[in-house]
């Protein structure tokens, strides 16, 4: 040890926080802990195998630790910076250079102990503040920077200043850590087998990927042409929910069986995404976070009561009265998710005169001929109206302006229609209203997609379209049939007016509404209520042998090392208790020893990829 | 009839990287049956081997999944493991050679074998295997070759080998001729992919040299791979439709050996398709960053390139607590385009100069050492370093006090000759006016190496003392407490001496990992063989020694 330089150090501290630097007087350095010289001739603190620092440049690595987290996250002047872990400082001291208060969390008074003893440290100590407890700060800091290496040996009180961080900026997810925000998670995503939300999925696995994360859809479309099979079949209704059940717990077993090989963090399953309660158990127990994003209208799909308490995070297209009965079942972490736009797939595209020609027209509409659309464009028929879609009805008048027979629509000639229309009619589907639903509680994914692609829409009025955008200035919106006809009179003739408009609510989606943003919202949303779910999983514990008799009498050759096992522990034996009881005897490996020092390091390999 | 079991519980690459050492087995023991015992996992890789008459397979994923899942997990292990061994084991292998550099393969080919003790047939060749893997970075030789010491073989210039059926092949054939490639194609594949972040050159960068590649070079490229490797797959199948073909995520081994069969040059960062290639008798272009590189698993065989980053930390002893990965963008798309361009024999021999030149990084071509050691020289004459220039000793080295301590064992010493083969063959691809230097520093370790030797001496003796005191019908407990008290400190100073002796450090990698295996018997037992390890300590560094002075005599001439 070098004692000047400890008792320069110790008397820079005891200036600015006496009581630490007396507990740092009285610490002892661990055992554990060994310092080494880098490359470069700069000592280096291990800790259990783990270096603290690099072992060529560890000043170097302390500059690129700077430069690193400030490309992932700006500093504002008058915020407090906050470092978790001191080591021995090479990476603290490059902070000093900014104009912000830099606190310094070091959870190991011995780690603070030794770096006195190799360091002269007393600049940095008076430009810095060190604790040595998360609950001596004051308040959460603006900015947090983990120093990694200091994480993994301090895991749990990492975790702790996570979540104090977490509770005082729940409103503003973008403070949290880059290093937890941004940490790469492994999520599963589960498709519907069939339906309007299908593309959804696609949507949401290509945005979670674009931030960064690790992530397989379950494609359960694969399913389609024999589930519709068996719904098409003439059996009597019971059989069907029957067979109905058994593509619920096939796919379900699936999930089950990827997460196992996989092992997600995280499962996002969509509307009608087919998860059965038991499965929804199962990863539970294999603790993997279940999120479901219910993309229909809770009114007319009454089956997310059977589901949503299953799920550890429910995320809806409403709010408001749909929040009040997800309470009242007892779901606690619901979030309204509003729908959005992929711009990568809903973009503004140039198109050939041949698409012109067949896509092109003053208004169209494209969607499925529900109820009050069959209704309300009997009224547009005087119009160049094209429609597009399936459903609609060969017998009334609207047909004549369906095009491609009714076809379904693929999703590359859907943006198509969209720039090629000079308006486009959106209106929310309904069962039981002659045209707009006045009642309509949510936004429809044409609304952004729309926006996305640049095109000029009406849009039926929404109670929440106003949150999303401003009615007017960036989308227009109609009440009924005669509003709808006097507006497109007068956009089809007021070009720039509409081109306008559609520009500014593009710039909406593209700085609010993509799914970009939503899968963004939903993590943030899932971390601030469950902190530790994606940052450390509780491993789960070495298998133990639960009935020992049971075992040496099915092996009785394991007899004589399941007993020292058992001399050993006050419980069950797990497979540590038993590989130290045979390293403990005399005399070579035997046979069924060498068998449980396999199970021994199968059990190591898997505790190291944990 | 020799019944062979040789254990590979590694993956899909090592797995490939074993055949040269199963052919050797096949065609020095043409009589015997030479079975293979690998995980499940790998079972389709199985049938593509050549020299081997059966093979089993280990439920690795269903182990995992017990253990990991399963409450009862201990107990329907320990049932699988035992009726599976069990079984085995009634094969009556004359010989197991485990070349998984684990405990997990140690144990199994104990549990498979005949031995009655855990490690007693550990051959010498593979305790170096496993202390060097520990310390991946100082290993001075291709694991291929390792493997086929490891085998007990004397055998060199063997290369990979996969064999697909003709049914693949042709299948392959019509797949790349519908897609209007035919024999006169120039067929470049690309696999993006590797087991570590690390490990992988960035995709941003792949995409940038395949577009200078298609801009440039007349060719078309083959995509290899898995289906999350598809970052560069998308965006050059969507800008240059017809030129690309993406198999990501489409071939079984077998097919993309058959594939790999057509592709002329692979451009690869180190992965299991890089061996695959070499096995195919296709050239590579390999990238190696990390803690990866070329020496130990680059593409086998001659006339690859291998490219590395010039950087003072690479090989990279701590991978995973770099943050910034930079060896990754050392590696620029320029240089690897023209790395490719001298592979198609397209550079002019300036060109190769100025590239070698290129600060950054450095291009290696892959060939045979005079030793018949694989071996990775510069591709245009450089200043041999002292690392070099050990790693060629140690060549010699553990060829010659391996195979002493391996009695009975096919390898045979590496005779006088092989220090003035390796003199030669540095002579050829490096400079050597650096020699006064590489003796100042070898003149550096003589004086830790006494003091290394002197160490060792006082271990032995005190292993003696607790050997006489444990001969004692009464033991002096206390009394052989202190000795093993005293023979941990000793170690300790071992461990320090093998920091100053760092191109070495081999030697003490070795020496502790075969302290650590020592088994339990009685005291004495023991200490016996703790003797023996100090005193192999000792005469390594005595061979040592004496090919240091044998070699900067030759080179001081």
């Amino acid at each position: 040890m070098n004692k000047t330089v400890f008792e320069h150090n110790i008397a820079a501290l005891q200036k600015k926080n006496p009581v630490l630097a007396e507990q740092v007087l009285s610490a002892s350095v661990s055992q554990e802990y060994q310092v080494v010289m880098s490359k470069n001739g700069l000592p280096v603190l291990k800790i259990n195998r783990i270096s603290l620092h690099s072992l060529y440049d560890p000043e170097k690595e302390g500059r690129s630790f700077l430069q690193a987290h400030l490309a992932k996250q700006s500093v504002q002047p008058g915020d407090t910076v906050c470092i978790f872990g001191l080591g021995f400082g090479y990476h603290v001291r490059p902070f000093t250079e900014l104009p912000n208060r830099v606190v310094v969390l070091e959870p190991r008074l011995d780690v603070l102990r030794c770096a006195f003893e190799q360091i002269d440290m007393a600049g940095l100590i008076e430009a810095i503040t060190i604790c040595c407890d998360v609950s001596e700060l004051q308040r959460a800091p603006e900015v947090l920077f983990a120093h990694q290496p200091t994480v993994k040996v301090n895991q749990s009180v990492f975790k702790q200043l996570t979540e104090k961080e977490n509770c005082s900026s729940a409103s503003n997810t973008t403070s949290l850590d880059s290093t937890v925000s941004k940490k790469k998670i492994r999520i599963l995503i589960v498709s519907p087998i069939y339906g309007g939300s299908l593309p959804v999925t696609r949507y949401c696995t290509d945005a979670l990927k674009e931030l960064g994360h690790e992530v397989q859809l379950l494609d359960a479309s694969m399913f389609n042409e024999p589930f519709q099979k068996v719904l098409g079949m003439k059996i009597d209704t019971n059989s069907t929910r029957v067979l109905n059940d058994l593509f619920l717990h096939l796919i379900s077993e699936m999930v089950v069986g990827t997460c196992l090989d996989y092992a997600p963090d995280m499962v996002l399953a969509l509307s009608q995404a087919p998860l059965s309660p038991q499965a929804l158990q199962r990863l539970n127990e294999l603790n993997i976070t279940t999120a479901f994003w219910f993309v229909e209208d809770y009114k007319y799909m009454p089956y997310w009561k059977q589901y949503a308490p299953l799920y550890d995070f429910y995320f809806t297209i409403q709010d408001d009265r749909f929040f009040d009965e997800l309470r009242d079942i007892g779901v606690q972490n619901y979030c309204y998710l509003p729908m959005a736009a992929d711009p990568g797939v809903h973009n503004e595209t140039n198109l050939s005169q041949e698409d012109m020609q067949e896509f092109g027209s003053d208004i169209s509409f494209m969607g499925a001929g529900y109820y009050n659309r069959q209704k309300m464009f009997h009224g547009l028929l005087d119009f160049d109206f094209k429609i597009w879609g399936n459903e609609w009805d060969m017998r009334s008048p609207v047909w004549q302006h369906v095009q491609r027979s009714g076809a379904r629509i693929s999703t590359d000639d859907t943006v198509k229609i969209f720039n090629a229309s000079k308006i486009n009619i959106n209106l929310h589907s309904s069962v039981s209203h002659e045209g707009v639903n006045p009642q309509g509680d949510f936004v429809n994914p044409r609304t952004y997609e729309l926006a996305s692609c640049g095109a000029f829409q009406l849009v039926d009025e929404r109670s929440i379209l106003n949150r999303h955008f401003a009615v007017g200035e960036e989308i227009i919106t109609y009440k009924d049939l005669e509003d709808l006809r006097a507006k497109i009179e007068y956009f089809l003739t007021h070009d720039d007016e509409r081109l306008a408009i559609a520009q500014r609510a593009k710039k909406r989606v593209m700085q609010e509404h993509t799914y970009k943003h939503r899968m963004e919202h939903m993590l943030s949303f899932i971390q601030q209520r469950k902190p530790d779910c994606f940052y450390q999983k509780s491993a789960p514990s070495s298998p133990v042998i639960h009935d020992v008799e049971a075992f040496y009498t099915k092996h009785p050759e394991t007899t004589s090392i399941l007993s020292d096992a058992l001399r050993r522990t006050q419980g069950a034996p797990n497979i540590d208790t038993v590989a130290a009881a045979i390293h403990a005897k005399q005399g070579p490996i035997e046979y069924p020893e060498a068998l449980f020092l396999l199970i021994k390091e199968y059990e190591q390999l898997l505790q190291e990829h944990r | 009839m020799e019944s062979i079991l040789v254990v590979n519980l590694t993956r899909f690459g090592d797995i490939v990287q074993t055949t040269p050492m199963l052919q050797g087995l096949k065609s020095v023991y043409p009589e015997s049956r030479v079975s293979l015992l690998v995980n499940n996992n790998c079972e389709q890789l199985c049938s593509l081997l050549p020299g081997i008459d059966e093979y089993y397979t280990l439920d690795f994923k269903q182990i995992c999944t017990d253990l990991h899942n399963n409450p009862a997990g201990i107990e329907q292990t320990y049932s699988y493991l035992k009726e599976f061994f069990g079984k085995l084991r009634l094969r009556n292998f004359n010989k197991v050679i485990n070349i998984t550099p684990h405990h997990i393969g140690v144990i199994s080919a104990f549990l498979a074998g005949q031995g009655n003790r855990l490690n007693e047939n550990i051959s010498a060749w593979t305790k170096f295997f496993i202390s060097t893997t520990r310390n991946w970075k100082t290993l001075p030789m291709h694991v291929i070759d390792l493997y086929s010491k490891m085998a007990g073989l004397d055998q060199h210039l063997i290369v990979p080998k996969l064999n697909a059926s003709q049914e693949t092949y042709q299948f392959a054939s019509n797949m790349l001729q519908h897609q209007g490639i035919d024999e006169g194609t120039l067929l470049l594949g690309l696999h993006t992919g590797g087991s570590t972040d690390e490990k992988r050159w960035p995709q941003e960068h792949f995409i940038e040299l395949c577009e200078r590649i298609i801009k440039n070079i007349s060719c078309k490229m083959i995509l290899y791979g898995v289906e999350t490797e598809n970052n560069v797959s998308t965006y050059l199948l969507k800008n240059y439709p017809g030129q690309v073909i993406s198999m990501l995520g489409k071939t079984t081994p077998e097919e993309l050996t058959a594939f790999m069969h057509y592709t002329d040059v692979l451009i690869t960062n180190d992965s299991g398709p890089m061996h695959v290639a070499t096995a195919c008798g296709t050239k590579v272009l390999s990238l190696h960053t990390g803690k990866e590189k070329c020496i130990s698993t680059g593409p086998y065989g001659e006339g690859n390139l291998a490219i590395e980053p010039d950087m003072a930390c690479h090989p990279c002893e701590f991978p995973e607590s770099c943050h910034s990965l930079e060896c990754r963008n050392r590696i620029t798309p320029d240089s690897v385009f023209a790395a490719l361009e001298i592979l198609l024999g397209a550079h002019s021999e300036t060109h190769t100069e100025a590239l070698c030149a290129q600060k950054g990084v450095q291009l290696f071509c892959s060939g045979f050492d005079a030793n018949g050691f694989m071996d990775f020289y510069p591709l245009q004459k450089k200043d041999i370093s002292f690392e070099k220039l050990s790693v060629y000793m140690q060549r010699v080295l553990w060829s010659r006090v391996l195979a002493e301590t391996e009695a009975g064992y096919g390898v045979p010493r590496l005779g006088e000759k092989a220090v003035v083969n390796i003199y030669r063959y540095i002579q050829k691809h490096y400079h050597t006016h650096t020699v006064p230097d590489l003796l100042r520093q070898w003149n550096v370790l003589l004086p830790h190496f006494i003091q290394l030797k002197r160490t060792a001496g006082k271990g032995g003796v005190l292993a003696d003392e607790v050997h006489s005191a444990g001969m004692n019908p009464v033991p002096n407990i206390s009394r052989l407490q202190h000795l093993t008290q005293q023979l941990e400190a000793l170690d300790n100073e071992v461990i320090s001496a093998g920091e100053m002796i760092k191109p070495f450090k081999n030697l003490i990698h070795l020496f502790l990992y075969e302290k650590e295996i020592i088994e339990g018997g009685s005291i004495t037992d023991m200490a016996v063989q703790t003797r023996t390890v100090y005193e192999v300590l000792v005469s390594r560094i005595n061979e040592l020694e004496a090919i240091g002075q044998q070699l900067f005599i030759l080179m001081n001439r």
